[in-house]
């Protein structure tokens, strides 16, 4: 009975060992289990033997059964808990190995020298069973001591899983154990010095332990079931989580295609489930960002987690989105990588709302641009009617030369290129203004300061006529472009200049003199613009950058604050100071431009 | 009288302005000199000749209004054409109250220019003639004695050479020996003519002096 009850459970860990994950735990417990049934026949053939020639070749079974069983609960024990001295196992596999061994190869046996006689007797519950008698053989010692140390190996290996929190596990092979101890390893002695009179129940402890192991190894698959229960369950809360996730999630096996995307992810490229699984994830890319996603997606099946990187998603319809994707790789529990998992924040509608802030702020830059020119426009006029005088003035004087009979045509000639000259002079007043007043201006790539001042100085020479100013250029010629758009930088001068121009309209116009000075060095530029004015009251010192700050009427107060943000926004700084001998500068400083760069959109 | 030769100044500080304006100037027959600041004008100086300044407004430094009053604190008063970018009405009714002949906004018409600047030099001519003629009365005034004087002053009073007697206690045949001088040194034909003469030249500041 004990017998078919081990060959079952041994069926069953096998079972487990053969439909699980082949672990070594099952296929030892199996093992046991099944050496315990045989185990338990020989038993019942010891209990039955008719005469000494059966008795010790039964014996000869058994004592491997049992070696069987020791062994494997041993390393079972081992494997399952984790907790049990390696060295101690050793030994006690090398004692039993010394006694099993010493069985077959010394005459009579290891168990009794020489078995003298088979008895009848009657067992306490009345069922008469056979058994051997004979002097004790010396090699029974190495398994008697081995029986004590798995006694002691099981103890230290339950307490210490006790310990360290598994407890069940440390209750159900502790439990067994002492049972085993108990049947086995004292009962069965007891039997062979023929102090108790009942069979071998060492199937019976076995049986025992096989029940615990058992129970033990079923008790985990159940709760392995029911973690992947769980974990379906948490996964479906994940799919939940996912869906409601403004991120998008999406996850690709080892070959790029999409395995399973979440809401976020749909949404953005307008397919469906059904049609995004299965599609390789190089259909959801635009052509310009290929290389890069496929590197991306490359280095994740590497095993390395890919940082926050801007790739772009091709939606179903042809418009993409801008996609901060971070992606990594995808392992199975031996560590192979199978696939990856990204997780995108789509930043379209973030890039959407910057675009707008920059389209405002450049209409802004634009709007103020148009404001400095009304500050100018007479002069301006001023500019450009004095080309326009000198070019009426010629041709009118080269009708009436080519009125006379001889006319001097090298005078003729003087006359039209003057006029030529003229006419590029005021062409290039209205290029300045056009560029002025265009709408976008390029806010990357490299400017020259110096052609920035001239400009500056052109469109403003009016005003500073008008105005008796003497301008007085000190650039330095080792130009050195400057980032940033030239008419911004122009934008900076013009409104530098003409804040100097009108500081000075109450000095006497013989005082009236604008310095212009650019000093390059490895660090920059420094651009100062100088007046004659009254200087800069202390107290408007600090704050004369800040927006609607204005000491003189009329003004918005923006012209220096704006002057600040294109110079900051170019990594320079801003800041005026009162100059000896009257008069204030105002300076400027920019970083040089790091040649070679490239247009980065 | 004789023509004198005339100078128009043009006076801008943009040259190729001040160039076309001169060729302008020169095709219809006029002396031409261009200067492209006030202060060069200033250096230049003039002579006791017919001439004309067409003088842009703006310029840096010393501008076209500035210059005006300087030439007329120095005694030098040529007559002025202004050239302005724009029609500016305070400065334009201040140049005209000083005396400017005219006030134009480039570009500048030729027949605006050129009859202004005829205006200009005719008008000075005409002054540089009266101031000839007074000029020429002060000295013939500084040759009277001074008896001659008081009774030229009387005359022209219109004072009967008895009155005038009995006024200088001298004897009315006296009175028209010194008559008839004075009508010879100054060599007014008739009263009236003397009368003139002597209205040019400011009272006080007549022969007393030497």
């Amino acid at each position: 009975m004990s017998s078919a009850a081990c060959l079952m459970l041994g069926l069953v860990s096998l079972t487990l060992w053969l439909r699980g994950s082949r672990q070594d735990q099952y296929l030892l417990a199996a093992t046991m289990a099944l050496a315990a049934g045989a185990s338990a026949m020989t038993e019942l053939s010891l209990a039955h033997a008719a005469d000494i020639a059966r008795y010790e070749a039964v014996m000869d079974l058994q004592i491997l059964a049992v070696f069987v069983i020791v062994v494997s609960l041993v390393w079972f024990v081992y494997v399952h808990l984790g907790t049990a001295p390696k060295r101690l196992a050793q030994v006690i596999t090398v004692l039993w190995t010394v006694h099993v061994a010493a069985h077959y190869l010394v005459p009579g046996g290891a168990v009794f020298s020489e078995i003298t006689s088979l008895e009848r007797v009657r067992a306490p519950w009345g069922e008469m069973f056979t058994l051997a008698r004979g002097p004790v053989s010396p090699w029974r010692v190495p398994a008697d001591a081995a029986s004590l140390l798995v006694l002691l190996y099981l103890l230290l290996a339950s307490v210490r899983a006790w310990r360290a929190g598994s407890r069940q596990r440390a209750a159900v092979i502790g439990g067994g154990s002492v049972l085993f101890i108990v049947l086995g390893g004292i009962h069965t002695p007891l039997v062979d010095e023929g102090i108790v009179h009942t069979p071998y129940m060492i199937s019976f402890a076995f049986l025992a332990v096989v029940m615990a192991v058992t129970y033990q190894l079923v008790e985990e698959v159940l709760r392995a079931g029911r973690y992947s229960r769980e974990m379906a369950m948490r996964d479906e809360r994940w799919q939940q989580l996912l869906g409601g996730l403004p991120l998008l999630v999406a996850r690709r096996d080892a070959t790029g295609r999409i395995q399973d995307a979440n809401a976020a992810m749909l949404d953005a490229t307008g397919y469906s489930k059904e049609e995004l699984v299965g599609q390789h994830f190089a259909q959801l890319v635009p052509k310009a960002d290929m290389d890069r996603a496929m590197a991306r997606f490359g280095r994740a099946m590497k095993g390395d987690a890919e940082a926050p990187g801007i790739v772009q998603l091709l939606a179903k319809d042809g418009s993409t989105r801008s996609v901060a994707w971070s992606t990594m790789p995808l392992k199975d529990a031996d560590s192979r990588i199978i696939g990856a998992l990204s997780v995108g924040l789509d930043l379209t509608e973030q890039e959407r709302a910057e675009a707008e802030i920059e389209r405002s702020r450049r209409e802004m830059d634009r709007l103020s641009r148009m404001m400095l020119l009304g500050e100018f426009s007479a002069g301006l006029a001023h500019e450009l009617s004095q080309p326009l005088a000198a070019i009426l003035s010629n041709a009118q004087a080269a009708r009436r030369f080519l009125a006379k009979p001889s006319p001097d045509m090298d005078e003729v000639r003087a006359i039209v290129d003057d006029i030529i000259a003229d006419d590029k002079r005021a062409g290039d007043v209205i290029h300045a203004l056009r560029v002025m007043l265009r709408q976008d201006h390029a806010r990357s790539g490299s400017a020259d300061l110096s052609a920035a001042v001239r400009t500056a100085s052109s469109l403003l020479a009016g005003e500073l006529r008008s105005h008796h100013v003497a301008l007085v250029l000190r650039l330095d010629e080792h130009a050195r472009p400057v980032p940033g758009d030239g008419v911004q930088i122009q934008q900076v001068v013009m409104n530098l200049m003409l804040n100097a121009v009108r500081a000075m309209e109450q000095v006497t116009p013989a005082r009236r003199e604008l310095t212009i000075t650019s000093r390059v060095s490895d660090d920059g530029v420094v651009v100062s613009v100088a007046d004659r004015g009254p200087g800069i009251a202390s107290e408007v010192l600090p704050t004369m950058f800040e927006p609607f700050v204005t000491s003189r009427g009329g003004g918005l107060g923006m012209g220096l604050a704006i002057c600040r943000r294109i110079v900051a926004g170019r990594g320079g700084r801003i800041w005026a100071e009162n100059r000896q001998g009257g008069g204030a500068t105002v300076h400027f400083s920019l970083p040089l431009a790091t040649t070679g760069r490239v247009e980065d959109a | 009288m004789s023509e004198q030769a005339a100078t128009v100044l043009v006076v801008d500080d943009d040259p190729s302005l001040c160039r076309s304006l001169q060729r302008l100037l020169a095709s219809a027959g006029h002396r031409v000199e261009t200067f492209t600041s006030a202060a060069d004008v200033l250096r230049r100086g003039f002579a006791d000749e017919p001439a004309c300044l067409v003088l842009d407004l703006a310029m840096p430094g010393m501008d076209g209004l500035e210059l005006q009053s300087r030439l007329t604190e120095l005694g030098w008063d040529p007559e002025i054409v202004f050239l302005s970018g724009h029609a500016e009405v305070p400065s334009s009714v201040q140049a005209m109250k000083a005396g400017a002949v005219d006030f134009l906004t480039k570009p500048v018409d030729e027949a605006a220019l050129l009859s202004a600047v005829s205006e200009a030099l005719a008008r000075h001519r005409e002054r540089l003639a009266a101031q000839r003629e007074t000029a020429e009365a002060s000295s013939r005034l500084a040759e009277l004695t001074p008896r001659e004087r008081e009774v030229a002053a009387l005359v022209v009073q219109g004072r009967r050479n008895k009155e005038i007697a009995f006024e200088l206690g001298i004897a009315e045949k006296t009175v028209k020996v010194h008559r008839g001088r004075v009508m010879e040194k100054t060599g007014a034909r008739s009263t009236a003519e003397l009368v003139q003469l002597w209205l040019l030249v400011p009272p006080g500041g007549d022969g007393s002096a030497s």
